[in-house]
């Protein structure tokens, strides 16, 4: 018969596992891996977390098709408005990047960062309200690099933090440890967007004498190297004016519906 | 002799990191959240005590941590040191007692919160904090029962006796 372990014993074993285990995931994320228990971890966990997804996306979408029964008529008609008018300015965005192509090429400048955008659907999200992360369902068998880019649609998500074969952890620009340059497009004006952990963003280090307004349109800056220019992060909701330490700081709301992520872009080999 | 078969709190446990980082993380009830490991953590410790509370706070708080990303220490600490706080109280209150899961539910929640929040390298405000806490209680106090009679009934049977 197994005799119980002594109670000091099992305190200072636990404390090691504890201890090795966070030596490993640090080691591991600062080269932009995993470590292997974390690794092993997604592995087991990913099918379940995938068909639990699934099931709830369906569960989701059958709710809203039954509640919106009465208003898809309308909403397609105004959709098809949108797909013309949408289609007629990707023609004319075309155009435009033809002739920037042609006079960049003339004016010799360097050509911008390519990259390939891969789908990825998002199998799990952090399980607390003290990580703003999600994990994606692909990984280095797919080409993800650790800081890869991540956005859908309406604008940036985040950043790939770490990768494993088949899945990556990506760090949602709401997180507090989340952080991008960013400019107003009306006027240009500089400053950097971080998260707070809740549903707004925050910009600051603007300078104090910028024009920013409720209702701006904030983007990437484009001045680190990680994050292209000209991605949508989102609106400015408030701006905050400090008199007494003349600093300049704005709320934003983030164009991207965190709460409702299932499917996301990832920039890879940028 | 009759061991308690303890083997399904494991795969119990894996099931409750899957539908947290799945279902759960959409649910915010009041602004809180519900911690469905760390409510398997208090029912798991109240049922067998400190050494497997300690430990299976330990592996739930390293899964949290896992999927969080970051912070895995803190994690990995808050619910080991709840888990084996939760199951000295195994001695000391009637396990019958009908108020005894939602009280140290309700408990788990704040010590867990109270000592990531402490030693967790991220600045967390402290106004956030209390009130997600807060709202956090209600919702766990009544979730254990479903889980605390799930743990009870399937994952930790009462061992079969000679007449049973």
């Amino acid at each position: 018969m197994l005799r119980r372990p002594a109670p000091l014993f099992l305190v200072i074993f636990l404390l090691i596992i504890a201890a090795v285990a966070v030596g490993w995931q640090r080691s591991a994320h600062s080269n932009g891996g995993v470590s292997a228990p974390e690794g092993i971890v997604y592995v087991v966990l990913r099918p379940v977390q995938y068909t639990l997804s699934t099931v709830g996306d369906w569960f989701s979408d059958l709710g809203r098709t039954m509640f919106r029964r009465g208003g898809t008529v309308e909403e397609n008609e105004r959709l098809r408005g949108e797909v013309a008018n949408l289609r007629g300015q990707t023609q004319r965005l075309l155009r435009y990047r033809r002739e920037n192509e042609e006079l960049r090429r003339l004016l010799g400048l360097k050509p911008p960062a390519g990259g390939t955008n891969v789908a990825a659907d998002v199998v799990s999200l952090a399980a607390t309200p003290y990580a703003r992360r999600v994990t994606l369902n692909i990984g280095t068998r797919q080409g993800v690099r650790s800081k890869d880019v991540v956005f859908v649609a309406q604008g940036l998500v985040g950043q790939v933090v770490a990768v494993s074969p088949f899945t990556s952890s990506v760090v949602l620009l709401t997180d507090r440890e989340s952080g991008v340059g960013a400019m107003s497009t009306r006027t240009m004006a500089k400053g950097w967007v971080n998260g707070t952990g809740a549903r707004t963003l925050q910009m600051s280090f603007l300078d104090y004498n910028s024009d920013i307004r409720e209702g701006d349109l904030i983007v990437t800056s484009g001045l680190s190297e990680i994050f292209p220019r000209g991605l949508i992060i989102g609106r400015v909701l408030r701006v905050d004016r400090n008199k007494s330490y003349s600093r300049l700081s704005a709320e934003i709301d983030p164009a991207v519906p965190f709460d409702q992520l299932s499917a996301v872009f990832v920039r890879t080999g940028a | 002799m009759n061991e308690q078969s303890t083997w399904r709190i494991w795969p119990a446990l894996l099931m409750a990191v899957a539908l947290q980082t799945t279902w759960l993380a959409h649910w915010r009830p009041g602004g809180g959240a519900i911690d469905l490991p760390l409510l398997l953590v208090v029912s798991v410790a109240l049922q067998l005590g400190w050494e497997m509370g300690a430990a299976y706070g330990l592996c739930a708080g390293l899964l949290m941590g896992f999927y969080a990303g970051t912070n895995l220490g803190s994690y990995a600490m808050s619910r080991l040191i709840t888990g084996g706080l939760l199951g000295l109280f195994e001695r000391r209150f009637s396990r019958d007692n009908p108020f005894t899961p939602p009280l140290c539910a309700m408990g788990a929640v704040v010590v867990a919160n109270a000592i990531f929040l402490i030693i967790s390298p991220t600045d967390f405000p402290v106004m956030w904090w209390l009130r997600y806490t807060a709202s956090s209680l209600l919702a766990h106090a009544i979730l254990i029962y479903p889980v605390h009679w799930l743990v009870t009934k399937f994952i930790l049977p009462p061992p079969r006796t000679m007449f049973g």
